[in-house]
């Protein structure tokens, strides 16, 4: 057997011819080259864009439609918030030789309700002036008929003859609290007067005693306590008689007006038919309250007073 | 090492060292741009007037005028009033619902030949008239000059409940002409001599609001106190409203021609 010749076997067709004579790295040179050109080719579909590029540090320009922004005053230009919902401005300061008397007229917000009671009812205010003097308020006085006004009332002693007040502040408020209930007591003609005192818990901390009620043909008179607010409210007071079947027939009601808070009062009803005081068939009389009950809010509302000169 | 292995070597070096660089360029061809300057245009403010074109406000009150009619000399301004104040009652025909605490009083109107006339108004007007000097002039602008703000007015007086003792309030003097004492029951008839009629309301009445009052309120009073143990003193409060003068210049009608 002859023998194979392995190395024959394995050997290049290349192998034999004499390499070129330089240093024989300029193919690497090549290689080089190419591959960076290929490298470049590959980023270039693959990475990169041709589109400008903008720099991400500032957001692109705005080119919108431009919406004004519309501011609605919730008050003539002249008023300020008291109370949420209301605004006020400081009139006439008149003086006599017993008070300064600050008036004060007041607003509802634009769109507000004007029959929601959000009047102050009372509350504690300071008068200052330009030599320094100051006074806390004597009285706040309501107007009966008509919440959009009212006074403050200041000592004169302080002041002396200064007339020339600079601020005047808002430190308490009065606001008011609503709530509501009602009793009923089986009705037995008019005259018509309640046996006994009754007693409705209105709140966990509001009980309103009624220690006389009194019915007549055109008139009642309701007397009426509260028990729990320290400041007192109002009560309003309406009669409604009902007939077996739980029909109206007719009702008492009071007038609407505005009075300081009290702890206790009297409240006069009107039958509310002119012509008519036919109560027959009325086996029911259901009495409804309505209480504002006087609560005190902190507040720091000032008003700069220029041109502080009084006349009186 | 053969030819095509250097060749080979120096191919996938290149690619990697280019492949390493293009990590640190978006792209050599693309053109970088400066960042833009932010064009944010401020929107406008606009405020909402608070009221509707024409309506003139004095104080809590609006001035709604209705009409101008010039005939023969005479120019007639009809006008409504509405309030922005809190009320106790709803009201029924005007767009502000609240109560009414201004009213107009003193009027200018200006013709086109430049004269002027004034005019006045009380409570409860409508309507403002003015005479003008000739039958064939001109409205150019009628502006109100004086108006009325309510007070709230609050002076207390007590009184002995006695026939003839008086108390005198700055709206008016408070005379006790009749005390019936009954067995049940007092009954005191006052009388009230208001003063400055006109731009003032009173609402003189007891504090304690245990005297039932009945009668006329204005010009006269009738208190009642059911039991036998009435008070023999009374102290009454003026929960009304007088209406105090402001001056200034409001325009109400603008007819003036531009030129």
């Amino acid at each position: 057997m002859s023998e194979i010749d392995y190395e024959e076997l394995i050997r290049s067709p290349l192998d034999g011819i004499e390499e070129s004579t330089g240093t024989g790295w300029g193919w690497s040179a090549i290689g080089l080259v190419t591959g960076g050109l290929v490298g470049l080719a590959m980023a270039l579909v693959f990475g990169g864009s041709t589109e400008p590029v903008v720099a991400p540090t500032a957001p692109p320009s705005t080119v919108s439609p431009v919406v004004a922004d519309v501011v609605s005053p919730a008050y003539p230009d002249d008023y300020a918030e008291i109370a949420p919902g209301l605004g006020a401005r400081i009139g006439e300061i008149s003086a006599d030789d017993e008070s300064i008397t600050v008036a004060v007229d007041t607003v509802v917000e634009r769109d507000g309700d004007v029959l929601a009671p959000i009047w102050p009812v009372g509350g504690t205010w300071w008068l200052e002036s330009e030599s320094g003097a100051a006074a806390e308020s004597s009285r706040v006085v309501l107007a009966r008929f008509s919440p959009g006004v009212f006074s403050v009332e200041f000592p004169v002693e302080p002041f002396g003859a200064d007339r020339e007040f600079t601020t005047v502040r808002m430190a308490e408020r009065w606001d008011q609290r609503e709530l509501a209930g009602s009793t009923s007591l089986p009705f037995t003609g008019e005259p018509f007067a309640a046996a006994e005192s009754v007693s409705v818990a209105v709140d966990q901390d509001v009980t309103l005693i009624l220690p006389t009620i009194n019915l007549g043909r055109f008139l009642g008179r309701v007397e009426w306590k509260l028990q729990g607010p320290e400041l007192g409210g109002s009560v309003h007071i309406t009669a409604i008689l009902l007939d077996a079947a739980g029909a109206e027939i007719g009702r008492y009601q009071a007038f609407p007006d505005l009075m300081p808070p009290r702890t206790e009062g009297t409240s006069e009803i009107f039958w509310d038919q002119h012509f008519s005081i036919d109560q027959t068939g009325a086996d029911e009389v259901v009495f409804k309250f309505r209480l504002r009950i006087a609560d005190s809010t902190p507040v720091a509302i000032s008003f700069d007073l220029t041109g502080g000169a009084v006349g009186q | 090492m053969n030819p095509p292995g250097k060749f080979g070597i120096g191919l996938v070096i290149g690619v990697v060292l280019v492949g390493l660089l293009s990590l640190t360029w978006d792209s050599p061809t693309a053109e970088t741009l400066p960042p833009p300057v932010a064009t944010t245009v401020a929107a406008p403010t606009e405020i909402t007037p608070w009221l509707e074109p024409g309506e003139v406000r004095i104080g809590s009150a609006v001035i709604l005028p209705r009409g101008l009619e010039v005939e023969d000399g005479v120019a007639v301004l009809s006008y409504e009033l509405a309030g922005l104040s809190p009320s106790l009652q709803e009201q029924d025909d005007v767009e502000h619902q609240g109560d009414v605490l201004a009213l107009p009083e003193n009027w200018v109107l200006t013709t086109r030949s430049g004269a002027t006339v004034e005019a006045s108004t009380s409570p409860g007007a409508e309507s403002v008239r003015f005479d003008l000097p000739a039958a064939d002039d001109q409205v150019a602008t009628i502006d109100l000059v004086g108006w009325r703000e309510a007070r709230a007015r609050g002076d207390r007086v007590e009184m002995p409940v006695e026939v003839g003792a008086t108390g005198v309030f700055q709206s008016g003097t408070m005379t006790i002409e009749t005390v019936l004492e009954q067995r049940f029951s007092t009954i005191v008839q006052l009388d009230f001599d208001e003063t400055d009629g006109d731009w003032q309301f009173p609402a003189v009445l007891p504090i304690d609001d245990y005297w039932r009052v009945s009668g006329r309120q204005f010009g006269g009073l009738q208190l009642l106190w059911d039991g036998a143990d009435a008070p023999d003193r009374i102290i009454f409060e003026d929960g009304g409203i007088r209406m105090g003068p402001v001056e200034g210049r409001l325009r109400v009608v603008d007819q003036r021609v531009e030129s």
